[in-house]
């Protein structure tokens, strides 16, 4: 399990994380929902030790290390591959470095999105690089798998298929920590809902329980966030 | 050679344009090399200056000019570092695989290996070489020319 105790991060003078709380166990699909700046992906890159910060941070009651970084695996929009490298490259390299590394997957993914094994990934598509910087954290072999905004220049049909794939290759020891916008897309795959704002966590929610009360995840944000229903309408008078 | 190029990957970040540097450093020893020939110039000045009564001048003062370049290298080498870590933030943000790596080492290894090695071979190069001229200096300096205080021990004169 990863465990976040008294998370604090703060840029200057300014909070990106104020005493962030969250437990995530084995087997989960959780969503991470927040506006721009809210500190989703200061969150994921203080799980990853990429940046520093106060509180602490654990993997299995131990502090986050070399020694257990492997398995973590990470995907952003930003990507994190070699450009001037091709997918087989970066297969070998994961060998080398991630024993763990599934070959077996990476090979189905790969052929599932009908991405070249040979081609330098600067060649690629904004969608095919997002494909393949998925494929990647996927194939690691690691238990935490944390995906910031990976789907951000992808199609609809792109990314639905992706969702089905994941859910049916998952095994359930894997924990996947996905941070979107796209929250009525994903309300059908993901099992919990975190939701962050300003720094802060201001609700945390299994599907489950959301169906039990009867309301659905995109009611459950609006209503979390105080939402204005009337909010355009009024600025709208306003304007015209 | 395959296994070398091969080997040698592994000292650099993965997809970085590394056979162009070797290239360049390639050529920067052969220049090197070329302007230590000038050591041959100075030791003639002085064989033709020298006369029976006098001593030449001392293999170091002779060498002084000839070894210049070698002291450029490690600048080249720290800009050469400072690329490495810049690449990884480059087009996408490899730094994020590299920090992930289970081999703690490994981002900064492949920043600072070839460089590393780049002036270790330079050293070397300028030892050899230094080595050479000074058994020349020795086979060709008559001993009653020979400087006062001049150490005839090779290790003494290249280290």
């Amino acid at each position: 399990m990863i465990e976040l105790k008294r998370v604090k991060k703060y840029y200057d003078e300014t909070y990106a994380l104020r005493d962030i709380n969250l437990q995530l166990p084995r087997g989960e699909i959780v969503g991470l929902f927040g506006e721009n700046g809210a500190g989703k992906t200061t969150l994921m890159k203080s799980i990853l030790n990429f940046i520093d910060y106060q509180g602490s941070i654990t993997l299995d009651g131990q502090p986050i290390t070399t020694k257990n970084i492997a398995q973590l695996s990470f995907a952003t929009s930003e990507h994190s591959f070699f450009p001037n490298l091709s997918p087989a490259a970066h297969r070998d390299f994961y060998q080398m470095h991630f024993p763990k590394f599934s070959h077996k997957r990476f090979q189905g993914l790969m052929e599932f999105f009908e991405l070249p094994m040979g081609t330098a990934l600067k060649k690629f598509s904004t969608g095919q690089k997002n494909q393949f910087e998925v494929i990647m954290a996927l194939s690691q072999g690691a238990d935490y798998i944390l995906m910031d905004e990976p789907f951000s220049g992808n199609d609809i049909f792109n990314r639905e298929d992706f969702y089905k794939v994941l859910l049916g290759i998952l095994e359930p020891h894997e924990t996947v920590l996905f941070s979107t916008h796209l929250i009525e897309e994903v309300a059908g795959f993901i099992g919990r809902a975190v939701l962050i704002r300003k720094g802060q966590i201001v609700g945390d929610v299994s599907l489950m329980q959301l169906e039990e009360e009867g309301k659905d995840l995109v009611s459950y944000i609006k209503e979390t966030y105080h939402y204005k229903p009337d909010r355009v309408s009024k600025a709208l008078k306003e304007l015209t | 050679m395959k296994r070398v190029w091969h080997r040698l990957e592994r000292y650099s970040p993965p997809g970085y344009e590394w056979k162009e540097e070797l290239n360049l450093i390639v050529g920067y020893f052969v220049v090197a090399v070329l302007i230590s020939f000038w050591f041959f110039r100075e030791f003639q000045s002085a064989m033709n200056l020298v006369s029976p009564s006098a001593y030449m001048p001392p293999f170091e003062v002779l060498i002084k000019k000839s070894f210049f370049m070698i002291r450029f290298l490690p600048f080249h080498m720290a800009r050469y570092i400072w690329l490495r870590y810049q690449y990884f933030n480059k087009e996408t943000k490899s730094i994020y695989l590299m920090l992930r790596l289970p081999r703690r080492f490994e981002y900064h290894f492949r920043c600072w290996a070839l460089p590393v090695i780049f002036i270790l071979s330079a050293i070397l190069l300028s030892m050899v070489t230094k080595a050479i001229y000074f058994l020349f200096y020795t086979y060709m300096v008559p001993l009653s020319a020979w400087p006062p205080g001049q150490s005839m021990n090779l290790w003494s004169v290249i280290l």
